[in-house]
């Protein structure tokens, strides 16, 4: 087990130093490429800050939609079957059941957009981030 | 993805003489060669040359064409975009002049060709904040979409007869074979291009279509339109698809307001598309072709992210065009949650 700070905590201080101390005295030719270093690693940081709960959110939501995963032993097996399942038009048999599908991938959409760009979040979400 | 190729800048030297070649010049000075911002996925670079005989006398603007070091898969090669942009500057669709094709990748180390350098601004972030004359710019596009589309699929078969034909169809199935090469699964892509092939089109017109018109790829000097850049993608399809490309929120630059090409409006740019091209468009052709466009930028920003990932090209740049994919599944979902 490593010691504390995390990779996390040594993505988000590094961003905050990078904002703070060296975007702010940063020369016009490298302020593009500072501020592209930047948005990775908030990117990254709310990517690993989101993990846990993003994947436990991601196997309720597909629980829901299926009830023989059992034989799919991680989330990106399961999401492989899925997709090919959306692209077979497997979910399509009832109306609430496209709903259903609907509102999964929404979910997922939101939590990689909260990560990715949260400015593009829905005005009323953008506060929970 | 192409082969590894070395990185830049190209050779001056080899540059001059394949000039003093092409050009039939007694001398040829190149007094200016940098690399010019855009070109994602092609390296444009400005060529300024001084040249003593021959017909190209005198001191030349012009760009130098090249493959990146890795592309991407819908990327014509150099000597086909050379033969539309010849096409399509002959056929006044604003494409810059080409001058010189060099297949020989001994020269610099991979084909290019050199073109004429138009004047104005191509940077999209830049071309949304101008001050425009916003009605009268949605009717130059316009207007030169439906040039480019009044070209019809048999009129192109002698000059370009590697074009190839995308429908909707064409696009989907594209779209999912790049999808089954990538180890990740895409849910929300694949709901969309489930979307598209539900609701794609029975009959569709077939034109000649640049397949990236939107802000960024024309430029624009004074408020007006001065030419229309990167054919790299030009084929033969429905041009409704050039028209929701334009009109994608992804291609706005941010100033989504104006949606078309975050310079105009719809009911200034459709209407004038109708009356140039002769053509109608539904409300519900238009977001079609708007999921569609917002489908096909996700497999792109996919491909980048993979020129990035295959090592051949690590970049920055690369990797977080492969994170806009979210904002674009995001988009889709909003677009179909209207149908």
């Amino acid at each position: 087990m490593n010691d504390r700070p995390t990779p996390l905590e040594l993505i988000q201080i590094a961003n905050d130093t990078l904002a703070r101390e060296v975007l702010p005295e940063a020369k016009q030719e490298h302020v593009y490429k500072l501020r592209m270093i930047a948005n990775a690693l908030g990117i990254a940081a709310r990517e690993l800050a989101a993990q846990e709960q993003d994947a436990a959110n991601e196997t309720r939501g597909l629980n829901l939609l299926y009830n023989d995963f059992k034989n799919f032993e991680d989330l990106k097996a399961r999401n492989h079957k899925f997709a090919k399942d959306i692209r077979a038009g497997k979910f399509e048999a009832t109306i609430a059941n496209e709903a259903q599908l609907r509102q999964h991938l929404i979910v997922i959409a939101r939590r990689k957009l909260a990560a990715a760009y949260p400015k593009g979040l829905p005005t009323s979400e953008k506060n929970n981030q | 993805m192409s082969a590894p190729a070395p990185l830049n800048p190209p050779d001056t030297a080899a540059i001059t003489a394949f000039l003093r070649e092409a050009a039939a010049a007694k001398t040829v000075r190149v007094s200016k060669l940098q690399l010019l911002s855009g070109g994602a996925i092609q390296q444009n670079w400005q060529l300024d040359v001084d040249i003593e005989g021959g017909c190209h006398a005198g001191k030349q603007q012009w760009v130098l064409r090249t493959d990146a070091p890795a592309t991407v898969a819908a990327s014509l090669p150099r000597s086909r975009e050379y033969a539309i942009l010849r096409y399509a500057h002959a056929q006044g669709l604003m494409a810059p002049q080409p001058y010189f094709l060099c297949t020989d990748a001994g020269v610099i180390g991979r084909p290019f060709f050199v073109m004429q350098k138009l004047p104005g601004v191509a940077a999209g972030h830049r071309v949304v904040r101008m001050e425009l004359n916003r009605r009268a710019l949605a009717r130059e596009l316009a207007q030169l979409a439906a040039r480019i589309h009044a070209i019809k699929a048999p009129q192109t078969s002698g000059e370009l007869p590697f074009l190839k034909t995308h429908l909707a169809r064409d696009v989907i199935a594209a779209c999912r074979a790049y999808l089954d090469t990538l180890d990740e699964p895409h849910p929300v892509l694949e709901w969309g291009l489930r979307w598209c092939e539900r609701r794609a089109p029975q009959n569709e017109e077939t034109t000649l279509v640049h397949r990236d018109f939107r802000t960024g790829n024309y430029l624009m000097l004074e408020g007006r339109v001065t030419g229309l850049l990167d054919w790299e993608f030009a084929s033969l399809g429905n041009p409704l698809e050039d028209i929701g490309w334009i009109c994608a929120k992804c291609w706005c630059f941010r100033h989504e307001h104006h949606i078309v090409g975050g310079v105009a409006d719809l009911d200034d740019f459709i209407p004038a598309y109708e009356a140039a091209s002769g053509r109608k468009v539904a409300p519900d052709q238009l977001r079609y072709w708007q999921v569609m466009a917002h489908m096909r930028w996700a497999i792109i920003a996919l491909q980048q992210g993979e020129r990035h990932l295959s090592g051949l090209e690590p970049s920055l740049e690369l990797a977080l065009t492969a994170k806009i994919v979210a904002e674009l599944e995001w988009e889709v979902l909003l677009l179909t949650d209207k149908a």
